[in-house]
């Protein structure tokens, strides 16, 4: 059964293979809901605008809103600033937000006793369980320049996926650093046990231009598909590529 | 940038705090190490059907020639040679060529993860990641096409 929700400014589909109580997949969506109204920066009385002008003391805020904070602040950190929430003096945390609401609407499904699903918020992937007896999750990426188009096809299995592309709302991922839009890249997707890390590490990498693919694999372990500004592939960490199904038998 | 932020306290401090899964790294892999591999030509496995009717194996069961699937960029056949149920090599016996191809990647870091890229265009996709709002008729297109499919 495929659901969708309307939130944060993107669709939310959610594929589930298996019994799922109404009111756990409920509050799954609500989770972005609550997400969207606390963080949306467009808000001027969202509690991230509040804590943004000062109107809200940081100490007085609640507990979702320091630990993306927190969260911000420690990838801010390890990219040494080229991931950074604030922009323009003024706190913007879409860069974190939606992979980080996934996350947790995934373990909301997962602590409700709904075990086989695949959550998509808006392009980031994250998939628990399985489609069905004997196959695992297969995600395609989709080409940085035709949306009807696809790299590729991964196995997922029970894991998160996140891609950045130049084709992105903003149009711009910039390194934070010098303000300056990253041209190095078209796409990057990142393949992470954790959607708020693949989510965060795909912008990051993007912007942070030949450099990024080793180090998202050599500090977080992440897997990294990139395809440069000219169309060619590497990838960083190990890929399993999906195989066509009919026909093929070993 | 620091190397020394996954040892650091705050690290470990907000991981724990945000998902438990985070501290279990997975996919650490072998770096494409498998990439460095020449991909075996099968000898006499071109015994190629252009149906769609299914594979067929040609040498044994170690070399098992697809069929050809009609793809987002034209048609692609490839033969996958096992050994035992491990694959060794993906050879493309047929994959998009001109423009369809040409728009797509232009290069690949080697050419057996050129074959694994072109071979997984063909396989069954569940969801898309990188999808935005400009391509939700494609997501909703290409979900009701899987939905159709059962």
């Amino acid at each position: 059964m495929n659901l969708t929700h309307e939130a944060m400014g993107t669709v939310v589909s959610l594929d589930l293979r298996c019994e799922a109580p109404q009111s756990v997949v409920a509050r799954a969506f609500e989770i972005f809901d609550e997400a969207d109204a606390r963080f949306s920066p467009f808000r001027p009385e969202s509690e991230l605008a509040r804590v943004s002008r000062g109107a809200l003391p940081r100490g007085d805020a609640s507990a979702e809103l320091l630990e993306v904070l927190e969260l911000a602040d420690a990838f801010d950190r390890a990219s040494g600033g080229v991931f950074s929430v604030w922009r323009d003096g003024a706190l913007d945390a879409n860069g974190v937000v939606k992979g980080w609401a996934a996350q947790r609407a995934a373990d909301a499904l997962r602590d409700g006793g709904v075990t086989d699903f695949c959550l998509n918020a808006g392009g980031d992937v994250i998939a628990r369980g399985v489609p069905a007896p004997g196959r695992r999750w297969q995600a395609g990426i989709r080409h940085p320049e035709h949306a009807e188009r696809l790299i590729g096809v991964v196995v997922l299995g029970e894991a998160a996926l996140a891609t950045s592309g130049g084709y992105e709302r903003g149009a711009h991922i910039v390194d934070a650093r010098t303000g300056a839009a990253s041209d190095h890249w078209s796409s990057i997707s990142v393949i992470d046990t954790d959607l708020t890390v693949a989510d965060v590490l795909a912008t990051t990498v993007f912007a942070m231009g030949a450099d990024g693919p080793a180090w998202a694999h050599e500090e977080f372990g992440s897997t990294v598909i990139a395809v440069d500004a000219g169309g060619g592939l590497s990838v960083s960490g190990h890929v399993e590529w999906a195989r066509p199904e009919r026909g093929l038998h070993g | 940038m620091s190397r020394k932020w996954q040892g650091t306290a705050m690290f470990a401090v907000i991981m724990a705090g945000v998902s438990a899964t985070v501290a279990g790294r997975m996919l650490i892999g072998t770096g494409g190490n498998d990439a460095t591999a020449s991909p075996t030509a099968p000898a006499g496995s071109s015994s190629s059907s252009n149906d769609s009717s299914g594979g067929s194996s040609t040498s044994a069961g170690d070399t098992v020639t697809g069929a050809v699937e009609q793809t987002r960029f034209g048609a692609v056949q490839v033969s996958v040679t096992f050994s035992g149920s491990k694959i060794t090599a993906v050879t493309t016996l047929q994959a998009p060529s001109g423009s369809g191809r040409d728009e797509m990647l232009t290069q690949y870091a080697t050419p057996l993860l050129e074959q694994e890229v072109i071979a997984s265009q063909s396989a069954r996709v569940d969801t898309i990641s990188g999808a935005t709002y400009t391509s939700e008729g494609y997501l909703a297109s290409v979900q009701s096409a899987l939905d159709a499919h059962g």
